[in-house]
């Protein structure tokens, strides 16, 4: 994840292969859903599910962290 | 390139010939069960035809002559575009995730309107795109923010320095005068170490003096020029920042009603006040720093450079590593920062919640719940700031020896020096505030680009702001006559959002002095009608005309000074009862106002009041009941005295009393006046001339109470439905 001031670039590594999409507002665009399961909402309000945040590796988790 | 130009391309690239004579181009993303496409699915349209090159590189046409209107239906971050033909079949043409959305709105649009009015079909482009990035705007004209030219805003700044910019001048020399005499300090110092404190022979008093009171001199002429300079340089970046902040007031409020909604309050309020914030303290503090410690920096610089080269060097080796660490270390502790906020803020959000809640909280007995709640909350912040406390206490010890070690070998290089006899102690001491001199200009270099990217990202959300044009244009050439009060639905279409349509081919006329109820069930689109009557909106499609002159024409503000609105939800100023009732119309005597309070029922229970027209009313009225509230905003309708009025009416139930009450009050406010009101109260119902009934976003039933009762359509049913609710009650 790369903070461009404010907006926030982030590359990840899905199902369907690497994607990189922008988010803004970060803390309002993380939606918890219980059990460790989450939503990430992107600018153009695309939703990428993370099915379990305990299942991510460290380094991934420690770059999300900040932000839950 | 354009959108258009660059999709066509596209479609050559895959071997394909797109039509001569298309209008329009669009792409989609065509997804299949849960796979992303990765190439784009392309649309065109011409006058007969729609076609579409799947991703998978086959191709469809449709045949839009045989095509009654599309649908965009709008999914969870995903959408899906049917087509609605003449002979009553659907069929699914294309789907897309939110990447496409704009554009596939857009073309859903603009297909609607051409199958409508053919003729008046051009050739055009759906989207803007940001000519450097390719990135669609929001709407033509508009800045992208990732590409945002931050020079230019820098430069348009410039421009609001018009009247401040003498002080500026005289900031910036006091700048200069500043920096010199910090460099001079060390120069007297040196004087005074060697030739008076270290002298062979003792020297004499007078000189000597004289040599304590220039340096007193120099510290006193320093403050003072110090003070000044901060005096001018702070009228001139106040001055420019109280310009910036009115006219982000002003160009929110010339914002349409959507240009304001779509955005979230507090981004608007962070605007005009953090933004502008950020700058001030920019240009206040961090550029004047700047300036000072370039000038320092410089002169320095050269002067131990002149001095001894090789000092210099060894002064300047470690200098990159500081700023590396330094670099380093901040943004650590800045992450951790933000951390340790984030949980303050939860703490906080949790406090203040229960407190606003508090009648929940103890109604359900819940106080253990949330005293557990906010524990738990402190405890983490706790946890955070604790770690990262000890993490600060740890490093920045270490960062301050780092930067010193510098100052170890310089010792020991200088020491050597002088034990030798290459150096007094004099020239020591002169050298050594030299180079502290030196440390403090690259340590602020370190912690400089942050700032400024900061403030120029401030910048440029301030000019997003100011820049922006409204959703709802004024004309060229305003019409301002006095207003008779008819008003005509012109097959209007309208939707909030691209892609939905509220309202559907609405037609329909008002006479002056007639009293319209609309009535329907909820979200059917009755206050998106009001809406657009009171201009709050515009509609794309169709007309709305007063008096036979298209609302667009005429001037806001006369349309407005002629329009009042008693609505459902009474938003009542911070200030006094009086004032609220005035607010319309500042300039009312004291007897108008009273009189436009006792039509509207309210004169009474405010003399009962123990500050009568002088209490104060909190946002939303507070103190006040909702039928008191109500009366008061019968009351600014009346004092308002316009042509033609809108009312929302409220559901709320009042005790029949009070009802009645309010009843009589709007009666007497509708007299003479053309009303549209949504109606719920079977009583509004019957006293109005005619009803108009949506359904589902389009005009179902339309007629007086009696025409529709007997017609036993969906008028019947809920007229029905809502006497056996009062049978009932």
């Amino acid at each position: 994840m790369k903070d461009n001031y404010g907006f926030m670039q982030v590359n990840v590594e899905t199902d369907q292969g690497p994607l990189s999409f922008g988010m803004r507002d970060i803390y309002r665009n993380i939606l918890k859903c219980g059990g460790g399961r989450l939503f990430l909402i992107d600018v153009d309000g695309n939703r990428y599910e993370i099915p379990s945040v305990d299942a991510l590796d460290r380094a991934s988790y420690k770059r999300l962290e900040l932000y839950l | 390139m354009t959108k258009s130009e660059s999709l066509i391309a596209a479609l050559k690239n895959r071997g394909k010939t797109p039509p001569e004579d298309l209008l329009i181009a669009f792409s989609y993303n065509l997804r299949d069960g849960k796979r992303f496409s990765r190439t784009r699915g392309i649309g065109c349209a011409t006058h007969q035809r729609l076609y579409l090159y799947d991703e998978d590189g086959s191709e469809r046409q449709i045949d839009l002559t045989q095509a009654n209107e599309l649908r965009m239906e709008n999914l969870v971050g995903s959408y899906s575009v049917v087509c609605e033909n003449k002979d009553g079949t659907v069929d699914l043409l294309f789907s897309g995730d939110m990447r496409t959305h704009r554009e596939a709105a857009a073309a859903v649009g603009y297909i609607n309107s051409m199958l409508r009015a053919p003729d008046l079909a051009v050739r055009r482009e759906l989207v803007a795109v940001c000519p450097k990035c390719g990135r669609t705007l929001r709407r033509e004209g508009d800045v992208c923010l990732r590409c945002a030219n931050r020079v230019k805003s820098l430069r348009r700044l410039w421009g609001f320095t018009r009247g401040v910019r003498g002080y500026l001048a005289i900031g910036v020399l006091l700048f200069f005068v500043t920096s010199l005499i910090e460099l001079l300090a060390p120069y007297v110092q040196r004087v005074f170490v060697d030739d008076y404190v270290r002298a062979a022979t003792p020297p004499a008093l007078r000189p000597f003096v004289l040599i304590v009171l220039t340096m007193a001199g120099i510290t006193v002429l320093s403050v003072i020029v110090s003070v000044l300079r901060s005096v001018f340089i702070t009228i001139a970046g106040t001055t420019v920042v109280v310009n910036l902040r009115q006219l982000v007031f002003e160009k929110i409020h010339a914002l349409s009603l959507s240009g304001v909604t779509k955005r979230p309050t507090g981004e608007l309020i962070g605007r005009v006040t953090q933004d502008t914030n950020v700058l001030q303290q920019f240009l206040v503090s961090d550029l004047t720093n700047l300036a000072q410690q370039l000038i320092l920096l410089f002169g320095v610089g050269t002067i131990v450079v002149f001095y001894d080269w090789k000092l210099a060097l060894l002064v300047i080796v470690p200098v990159p590593f500081v700023v590396l660490f330094h670099r380093l270390f901040w943004n650590t502790m800045r992450r951790l920062w933000n951390k340790q906020w984030t949980f303050e803020r939860k703490s906080s959000t949790i406090l203040y919640d229960t407190y606003q809640g508090v009648r929940v909280v103890k109604s359900f007995g819940m106080e253990h719940r949330e005293i557990e709640r906010y524990n738990k909350a402190v405890d983490d912040q706790r946890d955070i700031s604790m770690k990262n406390e000890q993490i600060w206490a740890v490093i920045n010890p270490l960062i301050s020896l780092f930067a010193g070690l510098g100052e170890f070998f310089l010792l020991y290089y200088v020491g050597q020096k002088i034990l030798d006899g290459g150096m007094t102690l004099g020239e020591m001491t002169q050298f050594s505030s030299y180079v502290g001199l030196l440390y403090g200009p690259l340590r602020w270099m370190a912690m400089i680009p942050r700032r400024l990217v900061n403030a120029l990202t401030s910048v440029v959300k301030i000019f997003e702001i100011v820049d922006e044009k409204s959703d709802v244009p004024a004309s060229e050439h305003p019409v301002d006559l006095p207003i008779e009060g008819k008003i005509e639905f012109d097959d209007v279409s309208f939707g909030y959002n691209d892609g939905q349509t509220v309202l559907r081919h609405v037609s329909f006329s008002v006479q002056p002095g007639e009293m319209i109820g609309i009535v329907g069930k909820s979200g059917a689109g009755k206050s998106t009608l009001i809406n657009l009557v009171m201009r709050l909106y515009d509609a794309e499609n169709g007309t709305i005309r007063v008096d036979g002159v298209n609302i667009k024409d005429i001037s806001e503000e006369h349309l407005r000074s002629q329009i009042g609105v008693v609505l459902q939800e009474t938003f009542l100023f911070s200030g006094t009862i009086y004032d609220n009732i005035a607010y319309a119309k500042p300039t009312a005597t004291r007897d108008e106002v009273i009189r436009a309070a006792k039509a509207a029922g309210a004169h009474p229970f405010i003399l009962k009041l123990t500050d009568g027209y002088n209490t104060k009313v909190g946002e939303r009225g507070h103190t006040l009941s909702g039928g008191e509230r109500q009366r008061i905003a019968i009351a600014r309708a009346l004092l308002h005295d316009p042509k033609i009025l809108i009312l929302d009416e409220a559901t709320a139930s009042l005790d029949t009393e009070t009802e009645k009450q309010l009843q009589d009050a709007l009666l007497r406010l509708m007299e003479g006046r053309t009303t549209i009101a949504i109606a719920h109260r079977l009583s509004t119902l019957r006293n109005a001339n005619r009803l108009i009934v949506i359904d589902n976003g389009t005009i179902a039933e339309q007629g007086s109470h009696d025409q529709l009762m007997e017609a036993g359509g969906i008028y019947h049913g809920l007229v029905e439905a809502q006497r056996s609710m009062n049978q009932l009650s």
